[in-house]
């Protein structure tokens, strides 16, 4: 696309977001995530207009054709996954659906991604598979010349686990750099795609009143949360291998705090954001095996009550190792070495089965310098909080003191709340949607660079190696529907710390 | 003040309705996010007219204080006050608090200093005029520092007084006699945008772009005389042509604008002085197909447009257009508080030709 300056009559139209003709092949079509959030994604960004010249291929080994696929496509539409629309539009979308029935192995299936669909000339490939699948797709792919960008663009978009480890990861890097150029790459957290996620960046750098305050002068720790009330359900196999530091402080987690923690990027080019984040992920102070027991905790859920139900504990699971030792519940005190965060403790926590399912970020601030209203007690000062809401009821808190009406200087904190549900009547479009819109028109900003990645894996590998090689800090057991083990409060280092309520 | 617009009576009467209409079982914090001020005219606005539908669209998605202020063909003022709240998928509630005033013979409804009092404070204050500045010029002038946004819809202005430059011109006179205090939009000019998205994808290839400076005719097929006055506009503006006799008082070369529109355009030079000519035929909605006709000097000629089909844009099929409905417009502007350059640039180059 031409710039602005070139083509007067593009100035103020803001045209760059529709992407070019291309076809989408996802690898994995038969899957999960293909029925549940791809195809809803796909179609509501079609349903909006904006992915006009945009096909969409599956390439599974299931002995579909390319009918039956349209009828399962369709069906998908039909269900409550994907967004209302009327029928005709919905056979619009499924006549512009293809598919090649393959197995990840046989060159066939290339080749007639290669002849079949030559035009339009730009492609995208979604590997929705499990990551074992993606040394073959990869290089099959290489081998059929579908990765060479002659005559229009190719990229291919990963899902995590990107890797187990540091090695792993770079392992998994390396193969699909040997076919792909790292412009080419798009790696996907979904996580990234959230608007409330998004909002991050635009509340701390689309307001002047934040950024001012936002460093170790001001803010005394910041706490991260992802709480789940699910267990891990069918996926005992998978995470009995992962665990919930690989399953969700790897990326997630380490996402969200750069996003917190990062200098204010000089532009939005995806590099300049990326240079930012990876520059906070290399400032974290390592947890080798010297310090993994003061500053980790890991723990396993045991029977309880959760949602009113009772449910089994972890090694009760499906395809759990009842011995196992596999974590379920995580928790770090990260630290900084940087001028901006020196001495700020950002504490991270995930875990499965617990009391209540969310998602935040919560800022704590210091108290002021001088309690003036609080010489009998105190304690009645409580610091103020920042929280984002990821999810659910996503929104901004802002809890500050007030005084309580009457004849004594007596505070209590009361809260400012943005809720996008009372602002915004509308629903938050799907992660996914975004992500999918990004990666059609070249806007790697919110998937990872290698670089990230590696510096992520490189912090939580250290952890993982100290966990093996010290056996500490020993894993301890939560009761399910509990706010998690109290050995997590040993990580807030100081009495006047509190987690944050779940 | 007219007791019966007393802003405390209808500040507790809104607050009760609120209280009744909300869903209790809500944990939604209630919140408004601005005002709506529409100003309709005394003809045309009586129950289920064309506004509720748009309306109908963003309740449920922004909560909102609605101000209505119709001319009435009554010699008092009277003012009803109402609410509705449209439970999204959470069953949070969104609600409008409305009120309505019916500005009778008694002037005291169109005086600001009677509704300004409701407008709530440190929000956006949108004035719509869904059917143009009309009699409203002098209240829009007086109440300017308490309006943020001015939005009008000049593709609503009836043929039968169709000087389209006259009102744009009108527009562009009452800002700049605000004190250019308030933004001014155009549903046409949101309407319209696929006339330009499409000519600026035509012209975006570098064998294209440089036929942007031979360019000799403009045709447009379909649509209102706004849209094609705003398109030859906008091309007069982007591509720096000028009016054809700018230079003997006024007395320009003008094309008629639409085969109803009864106004007409100023023709336009371009840089080298050589004359650009505009047709408009077939008028209808853009949404149920046009066509546009670039031609030039020594290459073949170029066409954009759409059918219900999908559109065309010189010669590449673009695929099916999302026509924005009005309610899908009004929705934008109230979630904008920028000033939309080309436009304004657009409204200025009326003002400047529209004598």
């Amino acid at each position: 696309m031409a710039a602005a300056a070139d083509n007067p009559l593009l100035a103020g139209l803001g045209l760059s977001r529709e992407p070019q003709p291309l076809t989408l092949f996802i690898f994995g079509a038969s899957g999960d995530l293909t029925r549940r959030k791809l195809i809803p994604a796909l179609f509501s960004l079609f349903l909006k207009g904006g992915i006009p010249r945009v096909k969409i291929v599956g390439f599974a080994r299931r002995d579909w054709t390319c009918d039956a696929f349209r009828k399962i496509v369709r069906e998908i539409l039909d269900s409550e996954d994907a967004p209302e629309a009327p029928p005709e539009l919905k056979d619009s979308f499924v006549a512009n659906v293809g598919f090649v029935r393959s197995s990840f192995e046989s060159p066939e299936g290339y080749a007639a991604i290669r002849d079949q669909y030559k035009d339009p000339p730009n492609r995208i490939f979604y590997l929705a598979t499990p990551p074992d699948s993606y040394e073959t797709i990869i290089q099959r792919l290489h081998e059929a010349g579908l990765a060479d960008q002659a005559l229009g663009f190719s990229r291919i978009i990963v899902e995590k686990p990107l890797g187990r480890d540091l090695r792993s990861a770079r392992e998994l890097n390396d193969r699909i750099a040997s076919a792909f150029s790292e412009d080419q790459i798009y790696r996907i957290d979904h996580y990234l795609g959230k608007e409330t996620v998004q909002n991050i960046m635009l509340m701390r750098f689309g307001n002047g009143i934040f950024e001012p305050v936002w460093n170790t002068g001001y803010i005394d720790h910041v706490q991260i949360t992802m709480a789940e009330t699910i267990g891990v359900g069918s996926r005992g196999r998978y995470y009995e291998q992962a665990g919930a530091l690989r399953d969700m402080m790897q990326n997630h987690m380490l996402q969200l705090l750069c996003l917190v923690a990062m200098e204010p990027p000089v532009n939005l080019n995806a590099d300049s954001i990326h240079d930012e984040k990876v520059k906070v992920l290399k400032s974290i102070v390592p947890v080798g095996a010297a310090r993994v027991e003061s500053e980790s905790v890991r723990s396993q859920y045991s029977r309880g009550i959760v949602d009113g139900a009772d449910v089994p504990g972890y090694r009760e699971e499906p395809d759990v190792d009842p011995r196992s030792s596999t974590e379920t519940f995580a928790a770090l005190r990260v630290s900084l070495d940087s001028w901006r965060w020196a001495g700020v403790p950002f504490l991270l926590r995930t875990g499965k089965r617990l009391s209540r399912r969310t998602t935040e970020i919560s800022i704590h601030f210091k108290r002021p310098p001088l309690l003036l209203f609080a010489e009998r007690r105190p304690a009645a000062t409580p610091p103020n909080v920042l929280t984002f809401r990821i999810q659910p009821q996503e929104g901004i808190m802002m809890g500050f003191n007030s005084k309580i009406p009457g004849p004594t200087t007596d505070m209590r904190t009361v809260n400012m709340d943005f809720s996008y549900g009372s602002a915004f009547g509308e629903e938050l479009p799907e992660a996914y949607e975004r992500l999918l819109l990004d990666a059609m028109v070249g806007d790697s900003t919110l998937y990872m660079r290698k670089d990230e990645v590696d510096s992520a894996w490189a912090f939580i590998t250290e952890i993982l190696d100290g966990w093996h090689e010290t056996g500490r800090p020993e894993i301890t057991f939560y009761r399910a529907g509990s706010a998690g083990p109290d050995a997590a409060l040993r990580l807030l280092g100081s009495a006047d710390r509190k987690w944050r309520k779940l | 003040m007219s007791a019966v617009l007393d802003p405390r009576v209808i500040e507790r009467e809104i607050a009760r309705i609120r209280e009744r209409e909300s869903n209790p079982y809500s944990s939604g914090v209630k919140t408004n996010l601005f005002t709506l001020v529409i100003f309709r005219k005394a003809e045309g606005h009586e129950a289920g007219d064309a506004l509720e539908p748009v309306l109908q669209y963003m309740l449920g998605k922004r909560p909102a204080r609605i101000i209505t202020i119709d001319q009435a063909p009554a010699p008092q003022t009277d003012v009803t006050v109402s609410g509705r709240c449209f439970p999204d998928r959470r069953n949070r509630g969104v609600c409008f608090e409305e009120v309505h005033i019916e500005a009778g013979d008694d002037g005291v409804g169109r005086d600001p200093g009677a509704w300004a009092p409701l407008l709530i404070r440190d929000l956006p204050v949108f004035a719509w005029l869904p059917d143009g500045l009309g009699a409203w010029h002098a209240t829009i002038l007086e109440a300017a520092s308490l309006i943020d946004k001015l939005i009008v819809d000049t593709s609503r202005v009836p043929p039968s007084n169709g000087d389209l430059l006259g009102q744009m011109r009108g527009l562009t006179a009452l800002r700049e006699q605000a004190g250019g205090s308030f933004i001014i939009s155009d549903f046409c000019w949101r309407r319209s945008r696929v006339l330009r998205e499409l000519s600026a994808r035509a012209f975006d290839q570098p064998e294209t772009r440089a036929l942007l400076s031979a360019m000799r005719s403009v045709s447009l097929d379909g649509g209102s005389g706004p849209d094609g006055m705003l398109l030859y506009l906008w091309l007069s503006t982007r591509l720096s042509w000028r009016p054809a006799s700018s230079a003997q008082n006024g007395s320009f070369s003008r094309y008629p604008l639409g085969p109803a529109s009864g106004s007409s355009l100023p023709a336009f030079r371009d840089r080298g002085g050589r004359e650009v000519t505009f047709t408009h035929a077939q008028a209808g909605p853009l949404a149920e197909g046009f066509r546009v006709r670039f031609t030039f000097d020594d290459a073949p000629e170029m066409v954009i447009g759409c059918t219900r089909g999908g559109c065309v844009s010189n010669g590449t099929e673009r695929g099916a257009y999302k026509f924005p409905t009005d309610g899908e417009i009004l929705l934008e502007e109230v979630d904008s508080l920028s000033r939309d350059p080309v436009y304004q640039e657009t409204l200025e180059r009326a003002g400047l030709v529209g004598g």
